[in-house]
């Protein structure tokens, strides 16, 4: 955790330094301005300098969440506008693979998200079985993403079944939307 | 507990002619054995939620054993025409320390003699089981095999938008939640005991079996060291639990012992296996794997030994249930207009559906006298569950509410409990 903050921390420096353009930020709160023993001019510098990296660590944070949200929304979304698996079948449609290589590229850019993939079945058939079949289809979207190069550290199947519908009743169309991988994007420093 | 028989009832009369007719029945053996019963007299001092015949009518019926003949009263001559040898009559009384006396007979029709009769003293909420033990020892006196109308049933049901498991008598009554947590709480199956109830849980975010006893109230996780496990089922004969491990989209059957909580993998196929059932003996379960792209029912024996290939027909086999009578399987197979039930023997041979035009009907489980079978199905709309006879007649709906499902059989029946004070006669 710390080594990570660290590398974070010089991660935002060198991107302030990067930036030449920006006066540094010399807005110090009053009272810890003038300190008596130490120089007065070191120490604001100081100071400074420590806000500026506590305000990029903190834009930093912010881009990482952002991408975060990104990627979950993105693969939510686009998984419940179509049907991704056939009734019984785990294979992965075109569509889901093209929208699979845009969520790979994300994850190997950053690298402090964590994947946990759930497979979801329609109503049809016994629980155990759909159990599996969910389990199946998490298998399919992870070995996707593995298969991309994003490391299976990452990456985590887990199977909900039939157990947890995003739509209730007994239509095709409410099978169809039942039959979905869900994502859950982690930021784990 | 205070149970005695009610000696010597009425007057011994002989007709040899229906004694005939009756053994002619019995001879035949399958067919169900016409049996007379008299409303329940001292009813209207006693709320219940039905009257005391229509359990007990219920209980003939679906036993598979009996054709009940039911009369307001004692008629001779209705019984002479529909060739009813023996019938079932009592009273019930309220007692001064609010307890109810049931008194309940079994007579042979042509000499009114008591063939047995027996006097429980309950409080309201066991009236019920009363009877129900009562029908299961008209069927011991009759036929030679106890009924199983004294039976429980777990089954997992939709409370405040949770699954939670309840467990209910066989015929929905007396339905308890036994768990409450909010999160998918499914799959119940029965600790041979009855003591206990294993079930998987996704408290934790994932799939994993727990156990819940009965005496202590305590619940514990089973397999920590597991990923996820699903689909528990207990051995009738020994400690052992096999369930179906899940890992990296893997769906394997690994068996435990339930003591020492000791685990290890059963079989290692490429397939995806789950839905274990144990045969009878407990040498055998029954599984499903999708080798071929899509369900079948297979059979193994408890090393992972020996495996074969069970069903043949249809495209999607799935949540088999071994007979406690031992040569056949029923089981839930898709067709072109939904799921539907089915039985065979164990070669896959002696295909017989037993549904049919009644939306889907899945997860079917036998009585523990093979006499019936619960299965779930949304017929009406909604999941609910039902008990049929295992030839797929009398199929009777014995829940309501938003939704049930998975039905798990306790594998054998407790003794009629009665905490009684009252007096001898």
């Amino acid at each position: 955790m710390k080594k990570t903050l660290l590398i974070t921390l010089t991660f935002a420096m060198i991107f302030a330094c990067g930036k030449k353009a920006e006066p540094p930020q010399v807005e110090v709160p009053a009272e810890e301005a003038p300190v008596a023993a130490a120089p007065v001019n070191q120490d604001s510098i100081d100071a400074a300098q420590q806000a500026e990296e506590l305000r990029q660590a903190e834009l930093e944070n912010q881009r990482i969440e952002q991408q975060r949200s990104l990627l979950e929304d993105m693969m939510n979304r686009l998984m419940a506008e179509e049907i991704y698996f056939d009734f019984d079948k785990a294979s992965l449609t075109e569509k889901a693979r093209a929208l699979l290589a845009e969520a790979a590229d994300i994850m190997q850019k950053e690298p402090t998200l964590y994947v946990e993939v759930q497979g979801h079945t329609d109503e049809r058939g016994s629980a155990a079985y759909n159990m599996a079949l969910g389990g199946k289809r998490a298998q399919s979207v992870v070995q996707y993403l593995i298969d991309y190069g994003v490391s299976s550290d990452r990456l985590k199947s887990i199977s909900f079944g039939e157990e947890a519908p995003k739509a209730e009743g007994v239509t095709e169309e409410a099978y169809a939307l039942n039959r979905r991988a869900a994502f859950k994007v982690q930021i784990i420093k | 507990m205070r149970w005695f028989l009610i000696l010597m009832f009425g007057v011994a009369l002989s007709y040899a002619a229906i004694d005939t007719v009756y053994l002619e029945i019995a001879v035949e053996g399958q067919r169900a054995i016409p049996l007379g019963l008299v409303h329940i007299e001292g009813t209207e001092n006693i709320i219940l939620h039905e009257a005391p015949h229509k359990t007990l009518e219920r209980d003939f019926f679906m036993s598979g054993r009996f054709a009940p003949v039911v009369l307001p009263q004692y008629n001779r001559m209705t019984f002479y025409q529909n060739r009813v040898a023996y019938f079932v009559s009592g009273k019930i009384t309220s007692t001064d320390d609010k307890q109810y006396e049931l008194e309940l007979k079994l007579i042979a029709v042509q000499s009114l003699t008591l063939v047995t009769g027996q006097s429980y003293k309950v409080p309201l909420e066991q009236v019920r089981q009363a009877l129900h033990d009562f029908a299961d020892m008209v069927s011991q006196q009759l036929t030679g095999y106890r009924g199983v109308a004294s039976s429980r049933l777990a089954w997992v049901s939709k409370i405040r938008g949770y699954k939670q498991i309840v467990v209910g008598d066989y015929d929905g009554y007396n339905a308890k939640q036994a768990t409450t947590h909010p999160s998918i709480n499914t799959m119940p199956t029965w600790d041979r005991n009855l003591n206990k109830i294993y079930f998987t849980s996704f408290r934790n975010d994932r799939p994993q079996i727990f156990s819940r006893d009965f005496n202590t109230g305590r619940v514990q996780l089973l397999f920590p060291h597991l990923d996820q496990t699903f689909s528990p089922a207990a051995s009738p004969t020994t400690d052992e639990l096999v369930f179906t491990v899940s890992k990296h989209g893997r769906s394997n059957l690994w068996i435990a012992d339930t003591e020492s909580l000791r685990t290890r993998q059963l079989s290692y196929q490429r397939a995806n296996e789950t839905s274990p059932a144990w045969a009878p003996n407990g040498y055998e379960v029954l599984f499903s794997a999708d080798r071929g792209g899509s369900p079948q029912i297979y059979a193994m024996d408890n090393n992972g030994g020996d495996m074969r290939r069970v069903t043949f027909v249809g495209h999607y086999n799935e949540s088999a249930s071994w007979s406690p009578l031992g040569g056949k399987i029923v089981y839930s197979s898709q067709d072109p207009g939904g799921f539907n039930i089915y039985t065979s023997d164990l070669a896959g041979g002696e295909v017989t559906q037993l549904t049919m035009n009644a939306g889907n009907n899945e997860h079917p489980v036998w009585s523990p006298d093979g006499m019936m079978i619960a299965f779930s199905s949304n017929r009406t709309g909604s999941y609910q569950i039902y008990v049929m006879r295992q030839d797929g007649s009398g199929v009777t709906r014995i829940t309501g509410g938003t939704e049930n499902t998975w039905p798990s059989w306790a594998p054998s029946v407790n003794t009629f409990h009665q905490e009684s004070q009252g007096n001898n006669p």
